[in-house]
Formats: C-alpha cells, structure tokens, sequence
C-alpha cells in the first residue's frame, strides 16, 4: 500500500516537473522554441512536485517520503534532461519507424489484394476452361451421335461381345 | 596559496579529530548516557566540513591560521590535561 | 545564495576541480560499486541460485537451537545468532570476542552451523575468526568482493576505510563547494545541455545532474564517511580519550551491557515462545534473534525484525532470556531511547537503502548511478578545459578507461565467478577475474583511437549474454527459478538484458532495417 502510494506521489511529481520544463521560459528560448502566450500555472506546479513530500511527512509515513524524495531528484533530473532536441529526435525516430511499418504494412495490404485478385483471376480462368472443357464434351458428344447414326452395328456387337 | 592547502588538507583533518576527541567532555550524556560518545562519532564529518569549508572561505589567512593553530592548541591542552 | 568575491569564487572552482580530480577516479569507483551493491543480497543469490526464500524465523527454533548447543564448548555462548538460510534450512552461530592473532584487534570467533529447519541435522560447520568463517562462502563471493571494493577498495584494514571515509568527506566538500559555486541553482533546474560538444554543454550536463543530485550527494557522502570512520578511526580516538584506549570498555558502555553479569548456568526460555510474542506484537516473525549469554541468569534475547511500512528503521524488541518477559523495544545503541540512538539508527537505511525491499532499493540505484554520471561528467568537464595539454590528454583517456572500464571489469568478475562456480575456488577466481577484465580495458584503452565506443559494445554485449552464460554453466533457469520463486534471477537477468538492450540500440536501426527487408525482393 505505501510502495503504491510512493509510486503514484513520484508519477504526480513527474508530470508536474515534465509541465514546468515545458513551459519553462528560459528552457524555451535556449531552444528558439516561441515563448508559451497562454497563462501557465508555474505555482501549482511547483506544489504539486513538492506536495507528497509535504504530505507524507506529515502523515508520518518516513519511508515513504524518503523514497519519494530520493526519486525526484533522479526523475526531475531526467525530465529536465530531456531536451526539446531529444524530443524532437525521438519524435522523428518513431515517425520513420512509423512510415517504414506503415509503408510495409501498406504494401503486405496490396500485396494480399493482389493475391486475392490474382486468385479470382484464375477461378474466372477456370471457369472459362470448365466452359471451353463443355463445349468440347458438346462438340464430342455432337461427333458421338453423328458417328452412332453410321456404325451402330459396330459399337452394338462390341457391347454384345464385352458382355460374353 | 601552500598556507591555505596546509591549513585545508591536513590541518581541517586535525582540528576535526581533536574536536571529536574533545567532545565528551562537554556534550550532555543524554537519555542513555551514551550521546556524548556517539554523537562526535556521528557529528565527525560535519565537523570536518565546518572546518574544511572555513579554511577554504576566509579570506583573512593570517586570521585563518590563527584560528585554526588556536583550535588545536586549545583541544590538545584539554585533551592532555583533562585525561 | 552566499555573497562571493572574485577571488573567493576562483579558489572554490580550484577547489571543487582539484577536489573531484585527484581522488575523483576512486571516488567513481566507490559510486560505481555502491550503487551495485545497493541490490548485495539479490545478487547473492541471484549468483548463487538460492535464495533466502525463508523470510523470518519459524518453526521448531527453540528444539534445534537447544541441540546445537550441547555439542558447542559453553565459552562460545557469550552471542549466539539465529538467522534463516536457504530454503529448509537455518543457521546458528556461536561467538565470543577473542583478540585476533593476525590483526592484533578484538574480533569474533564464530562456529557457524548450518542445520536442516525440520530435523535439525547439521548441513556444515565452519570455525574460526568471522573474516574467514564468513568470507569463505563459495557462492556469496561475488557480492562479497563488490561490497569489499564499494567498502575498503579491496585494501587491507583498516586502510580502506580511511581511504573511503576520506573519498566520503571530498564528495562532501565537493557538493558543498559546487552548491555555493553555482549562482543559479533553482533558475537553471530545467535547463537542459544545448547539444554539441562544446565545454558549454558539457558544463551544462554537469552542472544539471549535479544541481539535482545534491540533496542526496551530501546524505550518501555523510553517511558513507560516517561508515568508514566510525570504527576504524572515531572509536580508537575516544577510547583513547575517554576509556583509556580500552575499546572494549567503549563498545560495553555504548552498546549498554549491564555492569553485573550473572553467569550462573540457568536454562534458557522457550525460543519458540519469545518467537511467537515478538511475532504477534510487531506483525512479523523476526529476520534474526540475538541470545547473549546463552543459558546463564543474565541472558537476554533480542529480536530483529523488518521496518514497519511507514518507517526507517528495523524494530528491535528485548526479552528476558530466563523468565521470557517482554522488556521492551531496545535502542539500537544503550539501554534507553537516545538522539545518539536515534541518529545512528537511520545511518544505515540512508546509506544503503533497503527499508521498503525493491522500490527503495531501486530508487538507490538510480540515485548512485546519478552520482556517478555527476563525477563522471565533473571530471571530464575538467580535462576538457585543459585538453591543449599534453598530462591533460593522458588523463583524459584514464578517465574513459575508468569510466567504462569498471563497469566492463565488474561483469567480468561475475563471468569469472559463474565460471569457476560449478567446481572451483570463486573466492580467489572472482577478483582475478576483474583484474584481467581491468587489464584487458586497459590495455585496449591507450590505443591510438578512443575506446568509448568499443567499450560500450563490450558492455551492452556482455551484460546481455550475462544471463545466458550462467544459465549454460548450470545456473538456476527461468522456469526453475519461477517455480521456487527466486525473484532475484529474474529481476537480476532482466536487468542485465535491459542494461545491455540500453547501451547497444538495436532500435535505433529499426526503420532502416523495415525498409531494407521492404525492398529485398519476394521470393
């Protein structure tokens, strides 16, 4: 229960010192980034990373407090480490991870289209055989019973003697 | 410049030990009449730092010295007379 | 801030610079080590591939404890120690202080048992002073030899501990010189580098990490120096002061030893019971039970156990050894509640972290690898401004010899270690081990080309095959160790593979590597 508390009062702290390096002025300028024009909420953030401690001392949970204060100090420095640059090197990382998985993914696509297609393809193929192989039987069946009106005693006596 | 180190390195070590050596003689025994042994060993690197620290930012090193040679003529007397 | 003449800040930047370099590559060692030895016990018995599953003591103690006894010379009952072991298993040790032949020093001779938890049966039995008894475990030397690198440097006593309790009061003065240096502390806590390799930006880095890291730099500096002195030098000095130079005298009185010992043969109070009541009045079976004169009319037993979810510090609780009477929550320092008590009490958790299992243990972890990334980047940042030199090159190229050297080194003694583990003797083969490794970076690390990116290859692929390696030479598998719930190899092996995954990338070439199996042609 208190490790669940400690973690949720490091996540708090977190973001509130991610929304601060964000809108942070100097950190802004350093990076020709444009200054944030909007009301920015600088105290509230600041009480929110420092709040838990606050509050766990006063609850008199001291492990907690003492763990928590300890991940601030490497958790604030990692997000004031990360720069707009690392930022924007990642975001363009994960953008061309993205293309190059949307570009094959795009392409498996047309390639399974294709597929199907080339599968239909070739049953309409079929199809035309199967019609073309009828209309041979019917062409063969026509030259049967021309062929049946001539030589009948002959195909008779061959019946006869396969039946001997 | 080699004062100042002098008075910085080994001399800010001495004065710490003499001081932690002094230190039951004046600190109160506390609750289990153990404070005024445990606290110097507790207290000796602040002691150190305090000392350190000071011969590092004073910029008057004749005084520097002098308060520092004080210190640990002072501490040796109590610690040869008093043991 | 403190108002700061010119020159008072010139002499502090000397100060600060000539602080961090001339000891600042032991002090990255004690950093580096520290921060690994935060997890001593996981890497036990991740190494060792048993874990202490057992987590208090229970069962029939009072039964085992009792026959163990009787086979033990009663001289050697003045402390007798019952702690859990490995699954099934318990130990008990019985000691007396004798004066060690080879270092002239009061020491403890122990006869540590090992016994089978249900039977009693004697597992092994090792005698001697506790430096032997205690360091010669097979598979306990790799956390050994780490604790004993982060503790004394691996030098004799009590020398290392001079020289890391004097490395403790230089990172002391050098936080406290770098606080009073740097004018914009709060202003500049987001600021992160500007990209480059200019000195800029590798002041930039230093001084973000280092702004951050100070709260925590002090604690550990103060509380490791507190570590290293307060035995081998703070104790000698007032014994010498105040007790005649009877250290013993000193360590009674301290540690509160009633003055009149009645060492009449009494018979000692049900374990089990005592057991029991310290159970059922803190919530928790104990992690260790101390007797002191075991079966005499003074015995006294104490129980240690785990600190309570809110606190810092281990709770103690005192008995009566004859009469099993609660005598209440002992100090861990005299008789009686004191500041002197109290203070030294929390020394021990803020140092090494370990009051709430694995989340303080991590955020330990993370804090000594900010301090080590903090005087890794000071030192370089230092040579950086002298690079025209020619001492200043040289230096340079030690320090990244150090800097990933160690880490290289320290996962060789682990190979070396998980190599001689099945049949061999680690405890000589694991510092050999390192050594070599150490030799290897260096030998390697003055060549014509700079080393780092070699030397994190090395890293990033040993760390990963770590795991598989001990795995091959007969080490608990993943299975294995989930069905025995030896957490520690997993989150240990884990931890390697994603420390490895960390420094080689492999991600990093994700999209190109898409693209290319994009474009080979289908079959």
């Amino acid at each position: 229960m208190t490790s669940f508390l400690t973690i949720i009062a490091l996540l708090l702290s977190a973001v509130a010192a991610a929304y601060i390096a964000v809108t942070d002025p100097k950190r802004r300028r350093a990076f020709r980034q444009e200054q944030v024009t909007e009301r920015t909420y600088l105290w509230p953030a600041r009480l929110a990373i420092l709040g838990p401690g606050v509050i766990f001392m006063l609850l008199g949970y001291w492990a907690a407090m003492v763990i928590w204060a300890g991940g601030v100090t490497v958790i604030g420095w990692g997000v004031a480490a990360t720069s707009p640059i690392h930022i924007a090197q990642f975001k363009s990382w994960a953008s061309e991870v993205q293309a190059a998985l949307s570009a094959r993914i795009a392409d498996a696509r047309s390639d399974v289209v294709a597929r199907v297609k080339s599968a239909n393809w070739s049953a309409g193929g079929r199809d035309a055989e199967i019609a073309s192989l009828n209309e041979r039987i019917r062409e063969l069946e026509a030259k049967v019973s021309m062929l049946e009106g001539e030589e009948k005693p002959r195909i008779s006596i061959a019946a006869s003697g396969g039946n001997s | 410049m080699t004062t100042r180190w002098i008075l910085a390195l080994p001399g800010a070590l001495i004065a710490s030990v003499l001081t932690m050596a002094t230190m039951p003689l004046w600190m109160p025994q506390g609750g289990a009449q153990i404070d005024h042994i445990v606290m110097p060993v507790v207290l000796f690197p602040l002691i150190w730092v305090v000392f350190f620290m000071y011969c590092c930012m004073e910029e008057n090193l004749p005084r520097g010295s002098l308060v520092m040679i004080g210190t640990i003529a002072f501490q040796s007397f109590l610690i040869v007379t008093a043991f | 801030m403190i108002a700061m003449s010119q020159s008072r800040t010139k002499r502090l930047t000397a100060i600060h610079g000539w602080s961090g370099t001339v000891l600042g590559i032991l002090l990255y060692v004690v950093i580096v080590t520290g921060a690994i030895v935060v997890f001593d016990n996981e890497i036990r018995d991740w190494s060792q591939g048993s874990a202490q599953v057992e987590n208090g003591l229970s069962g029939k103690v009072d039964r085992i404890v009792r026959n163990a006894a009787r086979g033990i010379d009663p001289k050697f009952y003045e402390e007798v120690f019952v702690r859990p072991h490995v699954e099934g298993q318990m130990r008990v040790s019985f000691q007396s202080h004798q004066t060690n032949p080879d270092t002239g020093g009061l020491d403890d001779y122990v006869i540590l048992l090992t016994l089978d938890k249900e039977t009693g049966e004697e597992v092994s039995r090792k005698e001697g002073f506790s430096g032997e008894v205690f360091g010669a475990d097979r598979g306990a030397a790799l956390s050994r030899f780490l604790v004993d690198l982060h503790v004394q440097l691996y030098l004799p006593e009590p020398w290392g501990l001079y020289m890391t309790g004097i490395l403790g009061l230089l990172m002391m003065a050098a936080s406290v010189t770098g606080f009073l240096m740097h004018k914009h502390l709060f202003r500049d806590a987001f600021l992160p580098a500007r990209p480059g390799e200019r000195l800029v930006t590798a002041r930039d880095r230093h001084i973000l990490a280092a702004s951050w890291s100070l709260p925590f730099a002090i604690i550990l500096a103060f509380t490791g120096a507190f570590f290293s002195f307060a035995l081998s030098l703070a104790v000698p000095v007032l014994a010498m002061v105040a007790f005649g130079g009877d250290q013993q005298a000193l360590v009674e009185t301290v540690l509160g030893v009633p003055d009149e010992l009645d060492l009449t043969r009494t018979s000692l109070a049900s374990l089990d019971y005592i057991i029991a009541d310290a159970t059922s009045r803190v919530g928790g079976a104990p992690t260790l039970l101390q007797i002191d004169h075991y079966g005499s009319a003074s015995a006294m037993v104490t129980s240690f156990h785990s600190p309570a979810p809110s606190d810092l510090t281990r709770q103690t609780l005192l008995f009566d050894g004859v009469t099993r009477e609660y005598l209440g929550v002992k100090p861990t320092i005299g008789l009686a509640p004191s500041v002197g008590s109290s203070l030294v009490s929390l020394m021990g958790p803020l140092h090494f972290g370990n009051f709430a299992g694995l989340l303080s243990k991590t955020v330990w972890l993370a804090l000594g690898l900010a301090m080590a990334y903090v005087t890794a980047t000071g030192m370089l940042l230092w040579t950086k401004r002298r690079e025209e030199e020619r001492l200043w090159q040289n230096f340079n190229r030690a320090l990244t010899i150090t800097i990933w050297g160690l880490p290289i080194a320290v996962l060789g003694s682990a190979y070396g270690f998980f190599f001689f583990l099945p049949a061999g003797d680690t405890v000589f083969w694991t510092p050999v081990a390192f050594a070599i490794a150490t030799i290897v970076c260096i030998w390697v690390g003055f060549g014509k080309k700079d080393p780092t990116e070699r030397y994190i290859r090395w890293l990033g692929y040993m760390s990963v095959l770590l795991p598989l390696f001990r795995h091959i030479v007969g080490g608990l598998s993943w299975s294995e160790a989930l069905i025995q719930g030896q957490m520690a190899v997993l989150t240990i092996d884990i931890l390697l593979v994603i420390g490895g995954l960390v420094l080689l990338r492999p991600l990093r070439h994700a999209a190109p590597l898409i693209r290319r199996r994009h474009l080979e042609p289908a079959e």
